[in-house]
């Protein structure tokens, strides 16, 4: 049985969504200078109050404004706390996510007192003709609203980032304040955007996880997806569309899994796409290699050894599970991995971690 | 003590009590009665020996996870991921507790637990070489890590070491010669506790009174200079990263060789790893503060428990209550920090500064 | 030209002055920086701000450029008064910096910075490509050829300097300052541009050159600001004035000295150093290969240009960076390897841990002793001891051996790094600019410490910046240029001219390839 079918792919689309708007939110801030280990934190705000207000307005956008007024809100303390009180940047992110978990756990718990109802779910929109084409368009096309909102983000983001003047101040926040405080420019606004910003999409992200998806919250219903969502800021190295690719990867691989558990153990077609993989990782590696001058032994031998196995199992097919968890760990191995091989060549923003320095 | 540590307690303690007050005000928003919840909560501590013991038993974590990352952060680094070292010092304890099995118990305890603190310590390591070789963030390493232990413990508990029977999802229980002695009768409190309290004293007085204290303090105020003073700072960096990791590691050891059931379970390391940062925050990085402050936060863990089933509250309030200790301990870190550090001119002028400047401090 | 009206009213300069200062104060607790500063640049011409470090430049430019609010007094600039503290004022009002520290952002491109500089009031979106075309045609036209497209950390510093000054330009400047601009370029590149800075002035821009290097502006300026202490001592035309009459009301006392340089006579070889190497020490310029030797009670000076391998070499011989090839071998008297004390270039940044204690920076280098550790427990009552001595001994003004050093003077900072290095007589000293920033009274402290370490028998090399420091101290004189030694003289035959001399040839190795 060929599990690479239309249902992987829309599954793997939709999986990537959520990862897709908090990643591009949590890039411009960590671009800006603020890494923000709180992202899943304030997409469990985002999905309660997403659920709460479908729940009790019984309108879908409402409930989404709602949960990007939280995430917002959340946002703000983040700011508050870290840029303009200079607190440390970590351990705010870490009070953020125990914040989220116990405000939504307490709110939820007190209202619902154990019971847990259904609301107003956001509706499939298929988009005219481009949903009638063969094959990808009921994938791409059939959706929820929101995805197509998550098409044309990766895009905007990158113009925000590389095309504006905006763009060009957060980026200079996160190498350099120093030299927008010589044009006169308020660093601390332009690391609170940043940080607004991915607060603003980490709740959105939220709310399409609740009143998108299912049309319920549950306690710790993101699961991870904002530390996956930081994951995927990092596999992308900190570039648009890397993050972009890195979500789609990290989707697709959630997909798989969830698609194998059913399926016992791995069918040819995914020791086949092993190869493939391990031959585009090869390509990749010699194109950087030579437009970079990037160490290319690392990757190399990654791609070596995919095919290796890809070739071995195809042709083998050996009987056995790989576990949900490996498949559910995965985005993090690469991402690990990624940052390892890269080496000093990719690295976060020079402030990320940092407070600013105080001006005198 | 001086002007600035009394300053950082003063801070601490403000925080603690605005936020338990802020929580006392939500309770009695939402109608239920006030006293009630406070007395549920003074119950879930002190209500008897059980729950003290109770209290006592996740002091233990908290405070362990706390001194590693007060050993990372002297020199400098940022472990976010004791979770995952507790986590990996768990599953060594236990695959220890499990596997190695016909010794008596002094001696299993003593490897169980020994075994804990290298499986911290080799996460830590892999950290730690990610950091010192590859030029990774040490915060980015660590929580990445953290992330992927989190799923190797639940494929270990699920999979190669489930029970028996293969139905709970969890392991089955250590050899008894690998379990904590109980200390408290008709409690959970083991003696684990005296180990960890000692580990606690021998921290605070490496940090303090020895040379590598002193690398590890003076790496973390200056790496260049303690570099071109003939400080091995790369080591250092690794080294603090290691050890911090390998508490860590003891307290996951706990975590399962003293606790009732005394298995491997996912997801048993329960934030304590990121619990111990507000931990280590509110002692302001002082090894002994850190008893005080593990304290506060065990009983607000234990406490929180009687409070949903006395009066209906959820323990998320608890949680949330933390998370607004935190925010005010870091949003007035600038106070609590502030020296005399008037605002400086540019540049190294010292033309006519005043001689005698240091004498007024 | 304004020449014609020499000591017209202050209204008249005023009104005639592209930028005039007026009493501008400013101090940093009791610290005054800048005290009561009036000053006047004209359109076209090009004045030489000069003064030490620690005169109150820094600051001043500071003060011009909107980053710093002045106390009191007041910056006019094409007739209006600037509000303070508002850097986008400034800019506006056509005030160009470029900074010593450039004020780039490493991996944005030419293109880029220059975009990030024009401020909000050009739009939201930037024109990327219409930046890039005004960039180059005034590239092109001042001849300062720059690429648009590499992230700046990819250049030279040469080129990073010339975005700088675009990036001024583009913003219409009327008014270019530029701190200390030579500190990091070779002197071809330097004479370069100051055919541009003359150039830029033909066309009626004002440029203020700040720097405490007097052939500079011998060089280019039409008149000369002097400042020393905070205050303004004096402005005067360049042409009228002889050089050592302007150094001497830059330092305010003879230029000579007073520390006597006592004779020692010449011990065994302590320091030396062969085949020294580094490679790409400034981008792909190597330093080296570097022989030096030195004996007991012998002061090596080491002068040259900044920028061209000094600091470098520092590190090597401190054993701080390992050189890419050759071998530091230092040689106790008695033979066997020998001890080095160093005093770092930047003392904040390399030589102290300025938040934690006296004791804590004093034990830096000791505390794995035998005298202070045993069996890796510290022994308090002698460090205790030890550190009391050496505060004593050095005359460092602390409130006590728990103060932090970030709470002391520079000079008493500069005492404890001394206290440090000293102790225990080092076979060599390894000493760079070990007089940056202090004040006269601990500049002597400093010079009376290296003799005395000279006359116990110990070697030093020591970098500094200021020839009269090292013609104050050293019995030979080595000359760096473009990475490498060029000469060694003996003190006794070196004289400024030709040590000058040799500091700004161009080596054949290629000086200008940093460009």
């Amino acid at each position: 049985m060929n599990p690479f079918d239309i249902a992987l792919f829309a599954a793997a689309i939709r999986l990537s969504v959520p990862l897709l708007l908090a990643a591009l939110g949590e890039l411009i801030s960590e671009r800006g200078g603020v890494i923000n280990i709180g992202l899943e934190g304030m997409m469990l705000f985002g999905a309660y109050a997403a659920f709460i207000t479908a729940w009790a307005t019984g309108s879908v956008s409402l409930g989404l404004a709602a949960g990007i007024a939280l995430g917002l809100l959340a946002a703000s303390i983040m700011a508050f706390v870290s840029v303009t009180l200079r607190g440390d940047q970590i351990v705010v992110g870490v009070a953020l996510n125990l914040l989220a978990a116990g405000v939504t756990m307490f709110l939820y718990r007190l209202q619902f007192q154990g019971t847990q109802p259904t609301t107003v779910r956001m509706e499939p929109y298929a988009v005219p003709l481009l949903s009638d084409i063969p094959g990808i368009g009921p994938v791409l096309f059939d959706q929820l609203p929101l995805v197509y909102v998550a098409y044309v983000l990766g895009p905007i983001v990158a113009y925000l980032l590389f095309r504006t003047r905006g763009g060009l101040r957060v980026r200079s926040a996160g190498e350099k304040p120093e030299v927008l405080d010589s044009t006169g420019v308020n660093v601390v606004r332009v690391q609170w955007s940043g940080v607004l910003a991915a607060g603003g999409l980490a709740g959105l992200a939220g709310a399409f996880l609740s009143v998108g998806q299912v049309g319920l919250f549950a306690e710790n219903m993101t699961a991870g997806r904002g530390f996956l969502a930081l994951a995927a800021v990092v596999f992308g190295q900190w570039r648009p569309y890397g993050v972009v690719a890195a979500c789609l990867v990290f989707g697709f691989t959630d997909a798989l899994q969830l698609r194998l558990q059913s399926m016992g153990e791995l069918p040819r077609e995914v020791w086949i796409a092993l190869v493939v993989i391990g031959v585009v990782v090869a390509a990749a590696g010699v194109w950087r290699a030579r437009s970079s001058g990037s160490p290319l032994r690392w990757v190399l031998l990654a791609a070596v050894l995919c095919v290796v196995a890809g070739g071995l199992g195809a042709a083998m097919l050996p009987s056995f599970v790989l576990p949900s968890q490996f498949w559910l760990s995965l985005p993090y191995v690469l991402s690990l991995v990624a940052l390892a091989v890269a080496g000093r060549g990719v690295r976060a923003p020079a402030m990320v971690g940092r407070p600013l320095p105080s001006r005198g | 003590m001086n002007r600035q540590a009394l300053r950082g307690l003063l801070v601490s303690v403000l925080a603690v009590v605005l936020a338990l007050a802020a929580s006392l005000a939500v309770i009695a928003l939402t109608g239920a009665p006030v006293g009630k919840a406070a007395a549920a909560m003074w119950d879930g501590v002190f209500g008897s020996p059980a729950q003290f013991g109770a209290t006592l038993t996740k002091f233990v974590p908290l405070v362990l996870a706390a001194i590693g990352w007060v050993i990372a952060s002297r020199a400098g680094r940022l472990n976010v991921g004791l979770e995952g070292q507790i986590l990996a010092g768990g599953t060594t304890a236990a695959v220890v507790g499990l596997y190695l099995t016909g010794l008596p118990t002094v001696l299993h305890l003593t490897i169980a637990v020994l075994a804990g603190a290298v499986g911290g310590a080799l996460l830590g390591g892999v950290a730690a070489w990610l950091w010192a070789r590859r030029g990774v963030n040490d915060f980015i390493a660590t929580l990445l890590l953290t992330l992927i232990m989190t799923q190797v413990v639940s494929w270990l508990a699920n999979g190669p070491m489930e029970e028996p029977t293969g139905t709970l999802g969890q392991s089955a229980s250590v050899a008894d010669s690998a379990r904590w002695p109980v200390l408290l009768p008709r409690t959970t409190l083991r003696a684990d506790i005296i180990l960890v309290i000692i580990l606690v004293l021998v921290a605070a007085y490496v940090l303090r009174r020895t040379v590598v204290g002193y690398r590890l303090r003076l790496t973390g105020a200056n790496e260049s200079a303690a570099r071109a003073t003939g400080t091995r700072t790369t080591l250092v960096g690794v080294a603090a990263l290691c050890a911090s990791a390998a508490v860590a590691g003891v307290a996951g050891s706990s975590l399962v060789l003293a606790a009732p059931a005394a298995n491997l379970a996912p997801g048993f390391s329960a934030g304590y790893g990121f619990d111990g940062i507000v931990v280590a925050l509110l002692a302001r990085n002082s090894p002994l503060g850190c008893i005080p402050a593990a304290l506060l936060l065990a009983a607000l863990r234990q406490g929180g428990g009687l409070l949903e089933a006395r009066v209906g509250i959820s323990s998320g309030l608890v949680t949330a209550t933390q998370a607004v200790v935190i925010l005010l301990v870091t949003g007035t870190a600038w106070y609590a920090d502030r020296r005399r550090s008037r605002s400086r001119p540019p540049g190294a002028a010292d033309v006519a500064a005043p001689v005698a400047e240091g004498a007024r401090s | 030209m304004s020449a014609d009206i020499p000591g017209g009213s202050p209204t008249d300069s005023a009104v005639a002055a592209a930028l005039s200062v007026r009493g501008v104060t400013k101090t940093y607790g009791a610290l005054v920086a800048n005290d009561e500063v009036d000053l006047d640049v004209r359109p076209g011409e090009i004045l030489a701000l000069l003064g030490e470090n620690g005169a109150g430049k820094s600051t001043l430019v500071k003060v011009l450029s909107g980053l710093v609010r002045a106390d009191a007094g007041e910056v006019v600039v094409g007739g209006e008064t600037l509000p303070p503290g508002d850097p986008e004022a400034a800019r506006a009002a056509g005030v160009g910096v470029v900074h010593q520290h450039f004020m780039l952002v490493p991996d944005m491109t030419a293109t880029e910075n220059v975009a990030l500089a024009q401020g909000s009031r050009a739009g939201r979106r930037f024109d990327s490509a219409g930046t890039r075309a005004r960039l180059l045609e005034l590239s092109e036209r001042h001849g300062m050829p720059v690429r648009p497209d590499i992230p700046v950390e990819l250049l030279p510093v040469g080129e990073r300097q010339r975005i700088e000054i675009l990036k001024c330009l583009l913003g219409d400047a009327r008014v270019l300052l530029l701190d200390e601009p030579s500190a990091v370029l070779s002197p071809v590149e330097w004479e370069r541009l100051a055919v541009v800075l003359e150039e830029l002035a033909a066309q009626g821009l004002a440029v203020v050159l700040i720097t405490h290097k007097l052939g500079e502006i011998a060089a280019v300026a039409d008149r000369c600001t002097v400042m020393r202490g905070g205050k303004v001592v004096s402005t005067v035309r360049v042409g009228d004035t002889a050089p050592e009459e302007l150094a001497r009301m830059m330092v305010g006392r003879d230029v000579v000295l007073r520390t006597e340089r006592p004779v020692v006579a010449a011990g065994p070889v302590v320091l030396e150093a062969a085949g020294l190497t580094l490679a790409g020490y400034r981008g792909d310029r190597d330093l080296g290969p570097v022989d030096l030797t030195v004996r007991g009670g012998e002061v090596l000076g080491v002068a040259g240009v900044e920028g061209n391998g000094q600091s470098e070499l520092a590190d090597l011989l401190a054993g701080v960076r390992a050189p890419t090839a050759g071998t530091v071998l230092v040689t106790a008297p008695g033979g066997g390897p020998g001890r080095t004390g160093v005093i770092a270039e930047d003392r904040q940044a390399d030589g102290l841990a300025l938040p934690l204690s006296v004791t804590d920076n004093l034990m830096m280098r000791v505390i794995g002793d035998e005298a202070f550790s045993r069996h890796g427990v510290l022994r308090k009552g002698r460090i205790r001891r030890h550190c009391s001595e050496r505060v004593e001994r050095f005359g460092v003004r602390t409130s006590g051996l728990e103060t932090p050093v970030e709470s002391l003077s520079g000079g008493n900072q500069q005492k404890i790094v001394l206290a440090r290095e000293l102790y225990g007589e080092p076979d060599l000293l390894v000493a760079a600019q070990p007089t940056r920033g202090l004040d006269v009274g601990a500049i002597e402290f400093v010079h009376a410490q290296i003799n005395a370490h000279k006359t116990a028998g110990g070697a030093t090399v020591l970098f500094s910046a200021e020839l009269d420091e090292i013609f104050a101290l050293s019995d030979r004189i080595a000359v760096m240029s473009g990475g490498r030694v060029v000469a060694v003289l003996d003190a006794d035959d070196a004289t400024r001219d030709r040590v000058g001399e040799l500091m700004t040839a161009v080596n054949g190795a290629g000086e200008e390839v940093v460009a």
